[in-house]
């Protein structure tokens, strides 16, 4: 794994309920990690096919590769995109 | 004598009128140079700043896309709120994918095979691959198995080319 630079920008801070465990933070957050972690940017790929009538459809949401800057403080956890 | 006079009156206005037309060719053609071109130039420049400012206009001018994405909760669920959750889930991607169809188009390929004079096969297929930033969700409703998700994303007319 490489080093990552950059300036943060744009964080989102959850509370910690003194949990320094990043994972339970974020699958207790989820929705709004979620709808954070979209607005930074996300690939879209769709196809659909109608045979005889018939529809099928694919959508593949891909997250943008971002590194991101963590820091746990007594009670709150801020979470920075680097740029 | 009054033949003499009648031809007398008649040379008089052909002089008359000979000294006009020459006035008429003398001045009118000086006229027509200072009225006609000078506004002609003026109208012209004016126009062109305009039209340069209608562009840089256009260009930081943002557009507003507002969607709803529809999604369907699958039959074999666990729970309600996993339904909720999953139907949500789809909905928003299918908003994802209006927002890009408006911004960047569809591609769409069709295909009909035919045999022995009847269609055997017929096929439509549509794509579409994009990157959103910024889009934001507005109202999210649940009603009846279908979750509709509003949203919008501002983008600049630069962007949206």
């Amino acid at each position: 794994m490489k080093k990552c630079d950059g300036t943060p920008y744009n964080p989102i801070i959850f509370e910690t309920r003194d949990d320094k465990n990043l994972r339970k933070i974020l699958s207790s957050n989820n929705e709004n990690f979620i709808d954070y972690i979209h607005k930074l940017g996300l690939s879209l790929e769709h196809s659909d096919s109608t045979i005889n009538f018939q529809y099928t459809s694919t959508t593949i949401l891909t997250l943008k590769t971002t590194c991101f800057k963590v820091d746990f403080n007594d009670n709150f956890v801020r979470i920075s995109p680097l740029k | 004598m009054k033949y003499l006079f009648v031809l007398i009156t008649i040379l008089g206005s052909l002089s008359l009128n000979a000294e006009t037309a020459e006035m008429i060719e003398e001045t009118v053609p000086m006229e027509m140079q200072t009225i006609v071109i000078a506004p002609e130039v003026n109208t012209v420049q004016v126009q062109e700043v305009q039209k340069e400012q209608v562009q840089t206009l256009h260009l930081e001018e943002k557009i507003h896309i507002s969607v709803v994405g529809q999604g369907v909760a699958p039959l074999n669920t666990s729970s309600p709120a996993q339904a909720y959750a999953l139907a949500k889930r789809a909905a928003v991607a299918d908003a994802y994918r209006l927002i890009a169809e408006k911004v960047k188009g569809v591609r769409i390929d069709g295909q009909d095979l035919i045999k022995n004079m009847m269609v055997k096969r017929s096929t439509v297929r549509t794509s579409v691959a994009a990157m959103i930033r910024n889009a934001s969700i507005v109202e999210t409703t649940f009603k009846e198995g279908l979750c509709e998700v509003e949203m919008e994303i501002v983008i600049s007319h630069a962007q949206f080319k």
